[in-house]
């Protein structure tokens, strides 16, 4: 008997960490597929809800605006998905590939490249933060610095202060915009002018001394370059001794935007923060 | 003053009329403005002066001359018209303000202070107004009225004394060289410096290194002129001073020698700094090289100055007698200066606004 049940055990054990092994993750969302390694790409129906607050930190009312907002994108840009999630667990992956994963794996994308970006936001708690995921043409833009940097900026502050469906429909406009015109206007910079007017001194210093010089043709020489004979010169002796060297290393700032695959492969690029 | 009458001084005439002789830089003989008859430099030199012994360049002795001749000045008749000349110690040809007649004193070109060689004129004094409006174009703060409003207060065609030095330089250098690497190491950008110390020993001869050898001439200014042409430098005659003014030294070699050292010195550092290769950058720690084997000769080069008055300020341009080049200091118009400042000024900043734009 004794024997029968290790016996049965032993069974149920290894079942189960077959199983384990067949799913990527532990105990992981229902949209995740059983074995990732067999999945195949799909397109999601065209009904399938874009808003997807699994956190549940929207009210109905701001549910349904955001729908609407997202109906509004894909429509104004046909070629490409948007797509808003929430979750309270990212079930132990990185945010990047937890919102990569949730786009591939309910099949959304347009055309043949699944072109489209989502944006991901984790309450989970110590691991609160948000994500932009673009792939397909999308992933061009997201690869860009300037334009995560630009999102970032926008959807930060309205985290912070608890206000989601605010920050989300600010990304909204914001995606619209990068969407239409391919990137974000950069506005009036007052630094910028003023390293231009500097930038223009400059060059005016220059130019201004350079046709002075020209004016006066006086000037002492202090070399005898012309006057030395050539073939003249004989080198007797020559030694090079190494002495020392001296070590500097600065570290690179990081950068905003990095190449994200989703667990089935699919590459794209974005970038996030925490709040 | 000191009151001497000099009595050898040569004022060449011609042997078929008995006009003045000048040197024609376009022809190299001496010709006669009168009759247009031409005679070689030697020919007229040595009929002047009668058959005279060559003298090399001998230093040794001309100190004494020196310091009593370029105290003094000295009054001298001229032969053709009587009248009453001043020239100082160091003028060794002069023109008559009287009568234009052109004055060589030969006792200041003669025995111990006998110039080796001499380049003479290539260019006219006809050529001058050609040369030095190329050298007025294309100056973007030249004054508009500049040329208008200018006028020539004296031009002179001057054999200036020169002293050209041929030394060696031998001897070693101590230089600092730096070898740079920038690579990435994960997240970090790394500047690695390597730090060498570099010996160089070796030697080399310059040739002619001209020195301006009169106190009188402004040593920018001559510096200026250069390059001069060495290989047409001929045999001093006489001859080829008439017509035009001419100095002799009165600073001695000992005295001009550290100009040409440092000058030399300085090619020496760069030609032996240029045999270190493979460097990122590389700086002389000491020199330890020696001037070697110095050998000087005492020359007159062709030189003209043009004495100029602008709105009362004085401009002086001198012209190489050889080749021609012009050197000298322009008037600086402001208003054009200012226009070209903010015109440069808007343009630059506009160009770094769209560029600022672009990477920013």
């Amino acid at each position: 008997m004794k024997k029968l049940f290790c016996t049965l055990l032993g069974a149920v054990m290894l079942l189960g960490c077959l199983s384990m092994s067949a799913l990527a993750i532990e105990g992981g969302p229902a949209w995740y597929p059983d074995d990732v390694q067999a999945f195949v790409d799909f397109h999601t129906e065209e009904s399938t809800p874009r808003l997807v607050d699994d956190a549940d930190i929207f009210t109905d009312e701001e549910e349904a605006e955001l729908t609407a907002r997202l109906d509004a994108l894909r429509a104004n840009h046909p070629d490409s998905d948007f797509v808003v999630f929430t979750d309270t667990s990212t079930y132990g992956i990185e945010r990047d590939v937890y919102a990569a994963d949730f786009y591939v794996f309910n099949g959304y994308g347009v055309g043949d490249d699944f072109n489209g970006v989502i944006l991901f936001i984790s309450m989970e708690q110590n691991n609160r933060g948000w994500y932009f995921w673009g792939t397909g043409k999308c992933e061009k833009l997201f690869k860009k610095d300037a334009n995560i940097d630009h999102l970032n900026n926008t959807i930060s502050p309205y985290l912070v202060r608890g206000e989601y469906a605010q920050g989300v429909s600010a990304s909204l406009d914001d995606l619209d915009v990068l969407f239409t015109k391919g990137k974000f206007p950069k506005g009036f910079r007052p630094l910028i002018l003023i390293g231009a007017i500097v930038g223009g001194l400059i060059i005016a210093w220059i130019v201004t001394t350079v046709l002075k010089d020209e004016m006066n043709t006086v000037h002492e020489a202090t070399q005898a370059n012309l006057y030395l004979d050539k073939g003249s010169v004989h080198l007797r002796h020559s030694a090079d001794f190494f002495l020392y060297r001296t070590v500097n290393r600065v570290k690179r700032e990081k950068k905003s935007s990095s190449s994200t695959r989703s667990s089935s492969g699919r590459s794209g690029s974005g970038g996030g923060g925490s709040f | 003053m000191d009151e001497k009458e000099l009595t050898n001084v040569n004022e060449y005439k011609c042997q078929n009329c008995g006009a003045p002789l000048e040197f024609d830089p376009e022809s190299g003989q001496m010709r006669c403005a009168a009759c247009g008859s031409t005679f070689s430099v030697s020919e007229v030199s040595m009929s002047a002066r009668g058959v005279q012994e060559q003298q090399g360049f001998d230093w040794s002795g001309y100190k004494n001359e020196t310091s009593h001749e370029t105290m003094h000045t000295t009054v001298y008749t001229c032969q053709s018209c009587g009248a009453t000349i001043e020239a100082d110690g160091t003028t060794a040809a002069t023109r008559c303000p009287y009568c234009d007649n052109v004055i060589v004193m030969n006792e200041r070109v003669q025995g111990g202070v006998r110039p080796n060689a001499v380049i003479p004129f290539k260019y006219k004094p006809k050529d001058l107004p050609g040369l030095v409006k190329k050298f007025y174009q294309g100056k973007k703060l030249l004054p508009n009225n500049f040329f208008k409003d200018t006028y020539l207060s004296e031009v002179q065609g001057l054999y200036v004394p020169f002293w050209l030095f041929d030394c060696g330089v031998e001897g070693g250098v101590n230089l600092e060289g730096e070898r740079v690497f920038s690579y990435r190491e994960g997240d970090y950008d790394v500047t690695e410096v390597h730090h060498y110390m570099l010996e160089r020993d070796g030697s080399m001869h310059f040739s002619h290194i001209p020195v301006d050898a009169s106190t009188k001439m402004s040593n920018d200014l001559m510096d200026s002129v250069e390059p001069f042409d060495f290989s047409e430098l001929v045999d001093f005659e006489e001859g080829y001073l008439s017509g035009f003014l001419a100095d002799r030294f009165d600073s001695e070699p000992d005295a001009e020698l550290p100009r040409a050292s440092a000058r030399l010195m300085k090619s020496a550092e760069e030609t032996l700094k240029e045999t270190c290769m493979g460097y990122t950058s590389v700086h002389i720690r000491n020199n330890g090289m020696q001037i070697t084997d110095s050998s000087v000769k005492y020359v007159l080069l062709p030189v003209y100055l043009l004495n100029c008055n602008y709105k009362g300020e004085k401009y002086q341009y001198a012209v190489n007698g050889q080749t021609g080049k012009v050197v000298g200091k322009l008037p600086v118009d402001k208003g054009k200066s200012a226009r070209w400042f903010w015109g440069a000024c808007a343009v630059g900043t506009a160009v770094c606004y769209v560029l600022l734009n672009l990477f920013f």
